[in-house]
């Protein structure tokens, strides 16, 4: 049935009617110890420990700019650094390190080939079975799942006007 | 906050359906109220302030645990029948006439925290929040067909919760206890 029939609208009215009439539940007595106990906890922390949106605006505005000479330090310190190792590494240091990892990619680059002439080797019909018969699977365990949500954790008792 | 405890109390348990996580989520709001307390101190909108951010942690509290189950929820989501919806309207019709006022708002109470969570969380948005269709499907992330449907299937499901606790078929000894 689609919203908006007649008995729909009385059980609308009957419905508000009845939930306009239920008063706030009361909160329960320790609500209010709870609360004041919390702030009393957080009024005997180090100041900097609420978080930074909770630091006086002095200590944020230091920490802002000890931040940004930070960076510009290791900017400017590590050019001469970074420009001598990239020297080393091309005469004869770092060598070895930069060709064992040519190495390595060209291994896993060959790896990659030969999966890919085992893929090509494979007959067209099996692979498409085998798609179908992983489909088939993944819509059987999707089932089961929504099996096993029905019985288990809807509430169908709920649902159906007894 | 004593003014304002049961009413944040209030709509953090009907939209969660759990008192105790109700009770944290209370915390926080008035936690996030001391925060800000030079604002709202003497302020006539305290109150909706208040509200406001109660019914938003229980609605992300909902939602964090909703959104594993949303799937299912709509493939097996469906429309009631006009004969649900006419069984209902009797049972609603028996609870005005033949029980007690105090009884009744437990009762009720008790059938609102059985409903599951993608019903009653609509159905209390539309009812106890006066939030619109169009304002709980934005805010809940659902269509706006999939929201008239559940809270029409809430509204069902709260009758059938009422009824099938024997409230509907013992109206002259008032039914069991909730």
């Amino acid at each position: 049935m689609t919203p908006g029939g007649d008995g729909d609208d009385r059980l609308e009215r009957l419905v508000a009617q009845v939930l306009c009439e239920q008063p706030p539940l009361r909160a329960p007595a320790s609500l209010e110890t709870r609360i004041i106990a919390q702030l009393h906890r957080q009024a005997r922390q180090p100041w900097w420990r609420p978080g930074f949106h909770g630091w006086p605006l002095a200590g944020r505005l230091l920490v802002i700019a000890a931040c940004c000479a930070s960076v510009a330090a290791v900017w400017i310190f590590s050019m001469p650094l970074w420009a001598r190792v990239t020297a080393a590494a091309a005469q004869s240091a770092l060598a070895p390190a930069a060709a064992s990892a040519v190495y390595t990619w060209r291994a896993i680059r060959s790896l990659g080939s030969l999966a890919a002439h085992w893929v090509q080797a494979i007959p067209r019909e099996w692979l498409i079975w085998g798609m179908l018969a992983t489909g088939t699977l993944y819509l059987l365990l999707f089932a089961l799942v929504a099996i096993g949500y029905c019985l288990l954790c809807s509430r169908p008792e709920h649902s159906k006007v007894a | 906050m004593r003014a304002y405890q049961d009413m944040v109390f209030s709509t953090a348990a009907r939209l969660t359906a759990n008192r105790a996580q109700a009770e944290d989520i209370s915390q926080e709001v008035f936690l996030r109220a001391y925060e800000s307390f030079d604002r709202l101190g003497s302020s006539p909108k305290a109150g909706g302030w208040l509200k406001t951010v109660a019914t938003h942690l229980s609605l992300n509290y909902v939602t964090r645990h909703r959104r594993r189950w949303r799937l299912f929820c709509e493939v097996f989501s469906e429309d009631a029948t006009a004969e649900e919806s006419e069984s209902a309207v009797a049972v609603f019709d028996e609870l005005l006439a033949a029980i007690e006022t105090e009884e009744r708002r437990a009762w009720v109470e008790h059938a609102l925290e059985r409903l599951p969570d993608h019903q009653r969380v609509p159905l209390v948005l539309y009812h106890f929040e006066d939030m619109s269709y169009q304002d709980i499907a934005a805010r809940l992330k659902i269509s706006l067909a999939k929201v008239k449907t559940d809270i029409l299937r809430g509204r069902v499901a709260l009758a059938g919760s009422l009824a099938s606790s024997g409230l509907a078929t013992s109206p002259a000894t008032g039914g069991a206890q909730p």
